[in-house]
């Protein structure tokens, strides 16, 4: 569910009965090169490995990112030239979020069921049971976003301020029927702004349901904007059911 | 308020006056050779790279904003170089692809082992150092309203215009008080034009950045110029603050004696407007 520089893997609607299952959301930066892409290298290359290391993970996306833009400006040269604004923002490169989810599934083993999660920047995780908020990631409330937070630049020379070394890391246990949401900043902000008001956003989520209802979901996310409730901005939200079947 | 959308449909706008009056060729603060006008010609050569990146975007560059300079010394008028020479008003995108010239310069980036490497980097030119005359900072807030007047006439509930204005000295056309004081009436729907001002003053007192109150400044004129300038709005006030600034209600767009380096990042912050995402 998303458009413009939002990634998310995995990109189908999935229903796995590994004992492991990792998703991720990740939110380019507008100002910055081809960040979708390199929002999309970040949420792969999470999905693809075990660590929750997100240096290392910034290491093979970066590789990927540098591998692809080698052949870009190859292309490039071919084709038509660079503009000066493109090779100065290609130099800078691209910036995005990231929220990782890892759940675990041991269902003989003490405190087998837990999930743990790393984020830097301002995409989020919502833990939900029967309609009710348990845990939130890493940002608790609608006042902690602004317009510059800390991001995963896909350039390590813009890697100041030790930006990776800000990154967030939570373990919590789940049981069956529990909800994870993962929402890049619009998205996250509105689902707060519900909260704090006392409002119940949850089961709207949860009747956003399947791949045929995608156009329900845009048709929603358009009324939000047109209400002005939501900021006109890139909207990635992921939902992971974790029902009875998986986890046995 | 200042919370409007800047989009393609609904672009802002930037006025930049610029000081090109004869004391602008004296040399700049207690730092090098180099004269008050090359300092301020590379500031607003990088302030336009600058806004030039954040229009950017994969398939070229979105005209989230236009963009005027105007210069006033020997003359009043636009003072865009090359292509752009007598326009008033240029859309971003123009300003991408017509620089007068395109410069190479070295910059020095992380060899990604702990050192620093030299790299070459294009340096695009769309305004050139001058100095000369006298310093008629009234007329050029005259054609400052005029340029708004008609932009806030096409776009009325626009992201508020903002005026930057850059001197070293006293007006010499008279009080411009009332014309600046104009400029700040002149509105949008989401609010009303903001005005900073950038003093370069050949003392040499220390630098005052974003101050609340003129108790501390050294001469009548900068006095002046820090009344006529804007209360800073929210969203700017944060980005002061997160630059290590401390704010208050009453801290104004005003940079009194600023050296190169706080005035490029007093120019980053007032161009880091808070909807461009």
């Amino acid at each position: 569910m998303q458009e413009n520089d939002d990634a998310y893997a995995p990109l189908e609607i999935f229903d796995v009965r590994a004992r492991r299952l990792r998703v991720a959301v990740s939110d380019g930066a507008t100002e910055g090169f081809q960040s979708g892409r390199w929002a999309t290298h970040l949420v792969h290359e999470f999905v693809r490995r075990r660590t929750l290391d997100v240096a290392r993970i910034t290491t093979r996306a970066r590789d990927r990112w540098d591998d692809w833009l080698r052949q870009y400006l190859e292309d490039r040269s071919r084709t038509r030239p660079l503009h000066w604004y493109e090779e100065a923002g290609l130099e800078r490169g691209a910036f995005a979020s990231l929220i990782g989810l890892d759940v675990e599934a041991h269902p003989h083993e003490v405190d087998g069921d837990r999930w743990q999660a790393i984020a830097l920047g301002d995409s989020c995780l919502f833990h939900v049971r029967d309609l009710d908020l348990l845990a939130t990631f890493p940002l608790s409330g609608s006042a902690d976003f602004n317009n510059r937070p800390v991001l995963i630049a896909s350039n390590m020379s813009y890697e100041h301020a030790g930006s990776v070394g800000a990154t967030c890391r939570v373990t919590g246990s789940w049981q069956t029927d529990d909800t994870f949401y993962l929402a890049t900043d619009a998205m996250a902000r509105w689902l707060f702004t519900q909260v704090e008001e006392g409002r119940e956003p949850w089961s709207i989520l949860r009747d956003l349901d399947t791949e045929d209802q995608m156009k329900v979901f845009d048709e929603w996310i358009a009324e939000l904007r047109s209400i002005d409730e939501l900021k006109n901005d890139d909207v990635t939200l992921v939902r992971v059911d974790l029902t009875a079947g998986w986890s046995q | 308020m200042y919370s409007a959308e800047i989009n393609r449909d609904n672009p802002s706008c930037f006025v930049f006056l610029i000081d090109q009056s004869g004391s602008m060729a004296d040399a700049f603060g207690a730092e090098s050779g180099k004269r008050k006008a090359d300092a301020l010609a590379d500031a607003i050569n990088r302030l336009l790279q600058n806004l030039v990146l954040k229009c950017a975007r994969d398939e070229g560059v979105r005209d989230y904003y236009h963009v005027s300079v105007i210069g006033y010394g020997a003359s009043t008028g636009p003072a865009f170089s090359g292509a752009l020479a007598g326009r008033d008003l240029v859309s971003i995108s123009e300003v991408a692809n017509l620089p007068a010239r395109i410069d190479e310069r070295i910059k020095q980036v992380s060899d990604g082992a702990g050192g620093l490497v030299d790299q070459p980097v294009k340096f695009p030119i769309w305004f050139e150092p001058k100095a000369g005359g006298g310093t008629p900072m009234c007329a050029a807030l005259a054609q400052a309203n005029t340029i708004l007047g008609s932009w806030l006439a096409q776009h009325p509930a626009c992201f508020p215009p903002i005026v930057i204005n850059i001197s070293d000295g006293e007006s010499t056309d008279g009080d411009p008080s009332a014309p600046a004081d104009h400029i700040r009436t002149q509105a949008t729907t989401d609010g009303n034009v903001l005005l900073f001002n950038i003093h370069l003053s050949a003392a040499a007192a220390s630098p005052i950045q974003f101050p609340d109150s003129e108790s501390n400044l050294p001469d009548e004129f900068a006095r002046l110029l820090f009344r006529v300038s804007s209360l800073l709005p929210p969203h700017l006030k944060d980005a002061v603050k997160q630059e290590g600034v401390a704010v208050s209600e009453g801290t104004r767009g005003f940079v009194f004696n600023a050296d190169l380096v706080s005035l490029i990042k007093f120019l980053d912050i007032g161009t880091r407007a808070s909807n461009l995402r």
